[in-house]
This record gives C-alpha cells, structure tokens and sequence, in this order.
C-alpha cells in the first residue's frame, strides 16, 4: 500500500503545483465560487424572510446546506470529468495508456492534487461565510464533525469515482459534451446538490435513495446537519463506502471492456 | 454593411462546416434545446415549495429565466468565438487576424457557430412565450416593439460582457477563471433585482449588466414598472459597449504575439 | 519599399522557479525580467527585393516580421512598409502584404479551401478578372484544383502549404512576408513553392521578404541577405557580394582514418586558413587562401597530423558562408 502510494503521489504533486502555477487564475477561481454561493444565500434569505421553516430546513441549515454542496462542487466538480472525456475525445489518452500504471488510479491521484487546491481554497471561503452568514454553534460537536469529516472524504472518492464513469461513456459516442451535460444533470438532480432532496415529490426521493449520487453530496449534508445521528450516520458511511466499492469496481471493468473495445474497432 | 456581410458570410462558412458532421449537428442542436434543464428544473421543484420570490409569481421569474437563456443562446450560435481569446493568442490566432484587412473584433467574432445556440434561444424564445401566455400580458403595439428590441439589445448586452470578460481575461494575461466568475453572475440575471443588496443592483444595472437583459424589460412588459424605465437598457447597452471597447484596446496594448 | 530605423522590442517574461515553493513564491509577487529580442535594427528595402532574413532560433526573426506586419507594437524605434506605419495603420497596411506563416494555417479549418478563398476575396476586396487570373496562375504551378473542393483539415501538409501560399498572394500584395514557409515539406512541394514565390518577385515586383532554415530557399529566392543573431543584425549584404569575399577561399573535405579532435584548432592557428571543423568523426573541413597554399599543400599538412583516406574540393555554400558570418558575429560581439 506504502509503495502504491508512493508511486502514484507524484501525479497529486505535479497537478497542484500545475494549479497553483496558474496564479491569477487560481485565486479568481475562489471568487468564482463565491459568485455561485452568494446567488443562492440571496435568494434563502428573501425565501426566509417570508417564512421561517421551508420543508424542515431553517434558514442556518439551508445556508449551511448550500455552502456544503459549494464545498463539494467546488473540491470535484465537472471540470474533472470535462479533463477526462477531453482526454478520450481528442486521443491524448492513448499517451497515457503506455504507461506501466493504472490509469483510473493516476487520475484519481491527479484529481485529488486538483482538488486538495481547490478545496483548500473553497473551505476557508466556506468557513467564513458559514461564520458571517450562520449560527453554528449547534453543529460543531466533536463526534458529527468526525463522522463529517469521513464522510466528506468517501463523498469525494464516489464523486470522483462517478465522474470518471462518466467520463468513460465518451468512448462510446463522438458527442462528449451531450454525455457530460447528461450526466451533470442526473447528478445535480439526484444528488441534492441542486435542491435538498425534501424538496422533491416522494416518488422521486426513493428513486434517489436506490442510486449513488445521493451518497456523494446530500448524505454528508445530513451528518453534518445533525438531521441523521449516532448508528443512522454509521449506516451512511458504510453506505457511502459501499457505493465507492462498487463504482471503484464497476469503472474499472468498464474501463477494461472500452480499451478492448477501441483496440479491437481500431479508433 | 460590409462587415456585416463578412461577418454572414463568415457565419454561413462554418455553419456549413459544421453540418459536414451531420449528426453531431442534430445532436447539438438538441443538448443546446435541453441545455437549460437544470435551470428550469430548478425553479419548477422550488416553486412547490414556495408561493413566490419577493412577489414574484413562478412564470414571472420564468421570464427573466427565459431572458437569459435566449441571449446565452445568440451568444453560443453566432459569437461563441468571442470565448478563450486568452486562447486565441496562444495558438498564434490574433496574429493571423492582424494582417487581414477587416477588423479584429469582426474576425473574433465570427470564428466560431455552434448550432447548440439556435436551441437555446429557442428553449427561451419558448419559455417566455408560455409564461406571457400564462400570465394573461395585455400587449400592445408598444409593447411589441419593447420586447423585440429587449431581445435584440439584451442578446448584444450578452455578447458584449462576454467579449469584455474574455479580454479581462486576455489582459490578465490567461486568468481564465476571471471570465468564468463574470459569467457565473448572469445567474443573478434569473431572478428579480429587489433580492440583491443595492451595490449589487447598481453592479448589475452598469459595469457587469445581466440585470438590463433581463429584469428591466421583464418589469415594463409585466406592467411593474412604468414605460420610461426601459431606457435602462439602452444606457447600459452603451455602456457596456463602451466598456469592451476599453478593455479590448488595453488588452491588445499589452499583446506580445504567441509563442513569446 | 520598407524601412526600419533603431527598431527595438523588449519582452516582459515572468520568472517561475522550479517546485512547489517556488510556484508558491510566484503566486504571491510575480517577478519578471526584461528580454531585449530585437536591439536597435536598421535596414531598408526597396520595391522589388527579395530579401533573406535569417539567423539562429531565438534571434529575432519572427519578432522583427511581426512588428514589420503590424502585429507587434515596437518598443521604439521606427517602421514604414510603404510609407505607412504598420501598426499604428494595421488595417491599412494590411491591404498591402500577404503573410504567410509556415508553421500555422491561413485557412478556416472546417470549411472548403474554395470557400476560404472567397470569403478571403470579400476580406480584401478583390475585383473578379484579378481573382481568376490569380487562381488560374495558382492552379498552373500548384495544381490547386484537385484540392480546392476539400476543407484544410484533411489536406496533406504539402497541399496545405500550396493553399495557404495561394491564400496570401491572392490579393496582389505588393509585399510578402514568408516566415519559414518550406517548414516540413516534401522536396516537390518546395520546388513548386520556390517557383511561385520566384515568379511574382520577377514577373510582378513582389518584394518577398523570407526567413527559412533552409537556405536552398534563399539561394533560390533571395538576392540579398539580413543575418540576425541576438537581436542585432550582423551582416546585410547583396548574395553575389557575400560570394565574391567568401568564394575567395577554397574548401577541402578530407575523410581521415584516424579520430582527430584536436587538429581544427591546430590547423586554425595557422596564416592562411580561414575555417577548419570536422564535419563528423572522420571528415575535416577545412577552407584556405589560395594565394597562400596549392590544395596539395593542405593535403600534405594534414597528412602530418593523420592518415588520409580521401579528399575532395568543395564548392563555398551559402550555408559555409553563413556559419562563417554567425562565427565573426560572436567574435565580435
């Protein structure tokens, strides 16, 4: 495991080093986020203004909800996936495939030096607007910021395990922007990323429940919001887990039949 | 008139080329129908939540949404060339333009059509036209001729903050993410003005002015406002220009070629 | 007509050190240093020249081209191609020239190289007899109707070229700017290139200015030649001028039995030799003064040093010269 890591670490390196060399871009990419944030702290705070309680969320969980999602869009968000199917799509990929190493595990250890910066960057942002903008006094007890704080970390494992399957139904269609937007759709919707899942009809909640991408942002919003506590948030972990296991597995299966797929069709 | 006939026959070019790929033209002529989904999703799951935004009704708010849509949609189908000019000086692009006798910003312009455009502007055109309907507008020849001028100078409000940001960009010599972020506040556009905090109004009515796309024809075709508040985007839409052109020129000032 | 006067550009290139930390360092002050690429250049040529410009990569050729098309702005200094100012009037200007830059396209990639010409006919504002007349010069000596109908992304590097060269000159420009134009290309495919260029500097005036690592081009083309290196020119003279004061000189080439590294130098610190180098591990090159050795006494004094497996006389080319020049450039500088 120690030498596995070992070898794969470069990739994490180089791409922060990569991100933060391009400075200006870098820092204007923490107002970005901003931008995304504050559209939505304006609109909850005219929503709240008429009424205190919107389907179970006051106003501090529904901005702390909010700025959980921008934590996680903005730590793996589509780029990740757009870098990806660009890489499939244009050919660059085949570049990477010569090398003696997994590629699902050097992307991911790529995505993960993206991520360290932009998550970096995006939680400081986070914390000061959850300071400015919320009470957060009833949120920050040890045990549901443990268990948050390991949910978070299997959030962005499944994330980045859904985008890179994602990622690879671009071997299957000349149209990588139509796969990329489709699944940013499914996953923005199910997710909760777009809405707290309360928010839609019943129906559709069990759809979500039976899919992955709730485990990605709206179950750690639930630990941390003390909405789900004590065995409930164990049981989300190991959820989460599971859903890592399989989409882990799944992608590289998938990966395995695509190359072969390629090789055989010739390009 | 004959930088507009270039600037067609431009067009006509690469739309041409673009259909050499005939399904990937169909293909992005639909994901461009579609591409407001989330948006429209969005707002149709919080209003069964919520009766309204700061006493705005659901198809009100779906005005401005369908505003934003169709001059996002202009700028995608015919000025989508105005995007990565940061780009465009790397691959040695701007060079090229420079020694052709037409001028630059035509040529940026016109580089690039992209058919997920035309469905775009349509998903708008559409949205809005619904939402009147449902709405029950009284229109008028007057306001008629407000609407279709709304669209033609909100779509060039569009165009020009995109041109101005992505020379922002070009100036700052590759800080992509600055036009990002000045796109991500036509977000704002989508909703009525009255929730911002007035340095964000004012911003939204001047330097960066989604706000003139879409709310200040939306209040006078909604009878919210009365008629002279109009002129607001025609002011702005001088401004912006005049704006883009200032950064524009800073930018190409600071320009030293690719490959340097 | 062009001429240039103290021109100068200096770049501001921003310093990244190596690492995280440097990239850290850079992210909080950006440091910069200044590079001068073009230092107080003069020159003038007038209508009808064709002109070389060269020198080594990195001396200061692309930038000078394009501060002379208008798409650089000098840092000071003075430009006038054909009495105007090309940046300051690039629209203008740019009615005059053709440009054509080796290394990437003229042409919209996706659409038919036909349909790339007519909207370059529109740009320009080419009467219809100048159009077709061109076209058909163009087809004669490219065979550009073969490929006419297909878009530049699936012509082939060689017909591209032919189509990028056509696109340049369809307006009639007075003067061309060439940079690196054979970049690449199949010998057919520069003979045909050289051929065009050839004909519209003699038959129509055209002044061609050109820079190329290939210096077949330049003896084909050019009459005059400009050598750059470190943004300063080192030398600016007529072909048939630079020939008599290097042809002078004869040139040996001896292939030697033995390895000799040392014997250049030795050789060099001799009265009446002028250039010594080896070509590889066995050949000697080596160029002296007539008046002062017979070939045969080159030949013997070598022998003194190695044994000889053979010899031949070699013709002074341009290519000798120009090594020569760089060669007293550095000496002088």
């Amino acid at each position: 495991m120690r030498r596995f890591i070992r070898r794969y670490i470069g990739f994490t390196r180089c791409t922060m080093e990569e991100r933060i060399a391009y400075r200006k871009g870098f820092l204007v990419s923490a107002v970005l986020n901003m931008v995304g944030i504050l559209v939505s702290v304006f609109l909850w705070r005219v929503l709240f203004a008429q009424e205190s309680v919107i389907q179970g969320y006051d106003w501090n969980q529904m901005i702390l909800y909010v700025l959980i999602v921008a934590l996680l869009n903005a730590t793996l968000g589509f780029d990740t996936e757009r870098k990806l199917s660009k890489g499939i799509l244009d050919g660059s990929i085949a570049s990477d495939l010569t090398k003696p190493i997994d590629f699902q595990s050097m992307s991911f250890f790529q995505a993960l030096g993206h991520s360290l910066v932009e998550g970096g960057t995006a939680l400081i942002l986070v914390v000061l607007l959850a300071v400015t903008l919320t009470d957060l006094s009833p949120y920050l007890n040890p045990v549901s910021m443990a268990l948050f704080a390991v949910s978070l970390m299997l959030a962005f494992m499944l994330k980045f395990c859904l985008a890179y399957f994602g990622g690879l139904m671009c071997f299957f269609t000349s149209n990588g922007f139509g796969v990329v937007y489709l699944r940013q759709v499914i996953t923005d919707v199910f997710s909760g990323a777009m809405l707290p899942l309360a928010f839609f009809p019943a129906w559709f909640q069990r759809l979500a429940g039976v899919l992955p991408f709730q485990a990605s942002v709206y179950l750690p919003t639930q630990i941390f919001l003390g909405r789900i506590e004590g065995r409930g948030a164990v049981r989300i972990l190991a959820l989460q887990a599971l859903w890592v296991v399989v989409m882990w597995t799944l992608s590289g299966l998938f990966f395995r039949f695509a190359v072969k797929k390629i090789t055989i069709q010739g390009g | 008139m004959r930088t507009i006939r270039i600037f067609f026959q431009m067009t006509g070019a690469n739309l041409r080329g673009l259909m050499s790929f005939k399904t990937d033209f169909l293909v992005s002529f639909f994901a461009g129908l579609l591409s407001q989904t989330i948006g429209l999703l969005f707002l149709s799951v919080l209003f069964q939540n919520i009766p309204a935004i700061a006493g705005w009704t659901v198809y009100e708010v779906a005005i401005l949404y369908g505003y934003m849509f169709f001059g996002e949609g202009i700028l995608t189908l015919f000025f989508q060339g105005t995007n990565g000019l940061w780009h465009q000086v790397r691959l040695g692009d701007i060079d090229r333009y420079m020694t052709r006798p037409i001028s630059l910003e035509l040529q940026i312009c016109g580089r690039q059509t992209n058919l997920a455009g035309a469905g775009t502007a349509l998903t708008g055109l559409a949205v809005m036209l619904y939402s009147f309907g449902k709405l029950q507008i009284s229109w008028n020849l007057w306001k008629a001729i407000l609407f279709v001028v709304s669209l033609i100078l909100g779509a060039g409000i569009r165009v020009d903050i995109n041109f101005a940001s992505s020379a922002l960009a070009m100036l700052l010599e590759g800080a992509g993410g600055i036009k990002g972020a000045i796109e991500r506040v036509q977000e704002m556009g989508k909703y009525p003005l009255d929730i911002y905090p007035k340095v964000f109004r004012i911003i939204l009515l001047t330097l960066i002015p989604y706000a003139a796309i879409s709310y200040v024809p939306a209040v006078v075709l909604l009878g919210r406002a009365p008629y002279p508040y109009f002129l607001l985007l025609p002011a702005a839409t001088l401004l912006i220009i005049g704006l883009r052109k200032w950064i524009f020129a800073k930018a190409m000032e600071r320009y030293e070629g690719a490959g340097n | 007509m062009i001429s240039v006067r103290k021109l100068t550009k200096e770049f501001k290139i921003p310093v990244k050190p190596p690492g995280m930390k440097g990239a850290i360092r850079h992210l909080i002050r950006g440091e910069y240093k200044v590079k001068v690429a073009v230092e107080s250049v003069d020159f003038s040529i007038e209508q009808g020249e064709a002109v070389a410009y060269i020198g080594p990569n990195g001396a200061g050729k692309s930038t000078t081209i394009k501060m002379l098309t208008g798409i650089l702005k000098p840092t000071s200094g003075e430009i006038l191609v054909n009495g105007i100012d090309p940046q300051r009037h690039r629209i203008q200007n740019a009615k005059n020239i053709g440009v054509v830059f080796g290394q990437r396209t003229q042409l919209w990639w996706d659409i038919p190289v036909e349909e790339s010409f007519a909207l370059l006919k529109n740009i320009y504002e080419v009467p219809d007899a100048v159009y077709n007349e061109n076209l058909k010069l163009f087809n004669e000596i490219f065979g550009l109707s073969e490929f006419i109908g297909r878009s530049a992304r699936k012509l082939s590097l060689g017909q591209r070229m032919r189509a990028d060269l056509a696109a340049a000159l369809l307006h009639n420009p007075s003067t061309v700017f060439l940079d690196e134009p054979t970049i690449g290309l199949d010998i057919g495919t520069k003979e045909a290139m050289r051929e065009l260029i050839q004909r519209i500097n003699r038959e129509k005036g055209v002044t061609i200015i050109l820079t190329s690592h290939d210096l077949k081009d330049v003896e084909d083309i050019c009459r005059r030649i400009i050598v750059i290196d470190g943004g300063r020119i080192i030398c600016d003279k007529e072909i048939s001028q630079l020939t008599k004061e290097y042809a002078m000189d004869r040139g040996l080439q001896i292939t030697l039995l033995d390895m000799q590294k040392e014997l250049p130098a030795r050789l060099l610190g001799q009265e009446g030799i002028s250039y010594a180098a080896m070509e590889d591990a066995h050949t000697l090159e080596i160029h002296f003064k007539p008046e002062m050795y017979t070939a045969f006494e080159i030949v013997e004094e070598v022998n003194k040093y190695a044994r000889i497996q053979d010899f031949r006389l070699r013709e002074p080319s341009i290519e000798r010269m120009i090594e020569k020049i760089y060669r007293s450039g550095e000496q002088s500088a």
